[in-house]
């Protein structure tokens, strides 16, 4: 089976790192899912559902699209 | 009843002495602490050991001889009571560093995939070489193995899994995600393999060859399902 890579980056972990070195354990817990799946969405292996990307604007208080950005798009930029 | 031997007898009073004395100074020490997890573990890990001796004695008292296999149970058991709280502590020590960097649901499907893959290829290889006629006895003999070590390895897994509060976690979008495509997997094989027994029926073959054709069937899609979460969960599930 071939890695699975999502089409979707983000700069989840570097947000985290901005909003006061959060935690992947606080932010799952904030989110309201498990601590891998912080990792996994980090790592570019589960883009996460809309749900959870509007969890993630209330937490960085940033819009979607500052936190996820298709990768075609930053082809073209 | 056979007598008692003095020695193993004067030695298992010594023993389960010193256990209760180790117990009540853990107790003491969780009334000013507070009961953890490790506490727990400790207090359970020294009463098996204090037990396994007394188990000794009473098999030796029912046959006549020592049988150190219940001791030896007894003994693993306590010694991953023992490392279990090593591990708590551990973990309490410095949380943020000493945490599992797998999910418990990926551990426990790794464990169920070794379990059906060594227990029914055992079960496969009996039938090959002692024919269909053993296949009843053989396979509850299987399904009573499979049950231990999924109940052992379970207990094992969720003893050094940190945090443990991820153990009996409920699933959240990317488990569902795994096991959704997991089952689709799973099912195309299930609906091709079924096919085999009407096949098998219309041949005028056995009805244990057909039963075991058909629990082959689903004992491959069941392979297939929890190989397809493992390899979800380590390489991705978009």
């Amino acid at each position: 089976m071939a890695k699975t890579r999502s089409r979707v980056t983000n700069t989840l972990r570097a947000r985290r790192f901005a909003h006061g070195e959060i935690t992947q354990a606080e932010l799952a817990r904030q989110i309201g899912v498990t601590r891998q799946t912080i990792i996994a969405i980090e790592q570019g292996k589960f883009s996460p559902t809309l749900e959870s990307a509007l969890r993630l604007e209330r937490v960085f208080g940033v819009p979607v699209s500052e936190i996820f950005k298709l990768l075609e798009d930053l082809e073209e930029e | 009843m056979n007598d008692l031997p003095l020695f193993p007898v004067a030695f298992t009073v010594v023993w389960v002495c010193a256990a209760l004395v180790c117990i009540g100074m853990i107790f003491r020490h969780t009334k000013k602490a507070g009961l953890m997890k490790e506490h727990a573990m400790l207090m359970g890990a020294i009463a098996l050991a204090a037990l396994a001796p007394c188990t000794a004695l009473i098999v030796y008292a029912v046959s006549g001889s020592f049988s150190f296999f219940g001791v030896g149970i007894q003994g693993a058991f306590a010694a991953f009571l023992l490392v279990g709280a090593w591990r708590a502590r551990w973990h309490r020590q410095d949380p943020q560093r000493h945490v599992s960097s797998m999910a418990f649901k990926e551990k426990s499907a790794f464990l169920v995939l070794l379990a059906l893959l060594v227990v029914f290829t055992g079960y496969y290889s009996i039938l090959l070489s002692a024919g269909l006629g053993v296949s009843v006895g053989v396979f509850i003999g299987s399904v009573v193995m499979l049950v231990i070590i999924m109940i052992i390895g379970h207990a094992a897994l969720a003893l050094f899994h940190a945090p443990v509060e991820e153990v009996d976690q409920a699933l959240d979008e990317r488990d569902v995600a795994v096991e959704r495509l997991s089952i689709r997997n799973a099912y195309y094989l299930l609906l091709a393999g079924i096919w085999v027994i009407p096949v098998m029926a219309l041949a005028d073959l056995s009805g244990l060859l057909i039963a075991n054709a058909a629990f082959a069937v689903i004992l491959i899609s069941e392979l297939v399902y929890y190989t397809s979460m493992v390899t979800y969960y380590r390489r991705g599930a978009i």
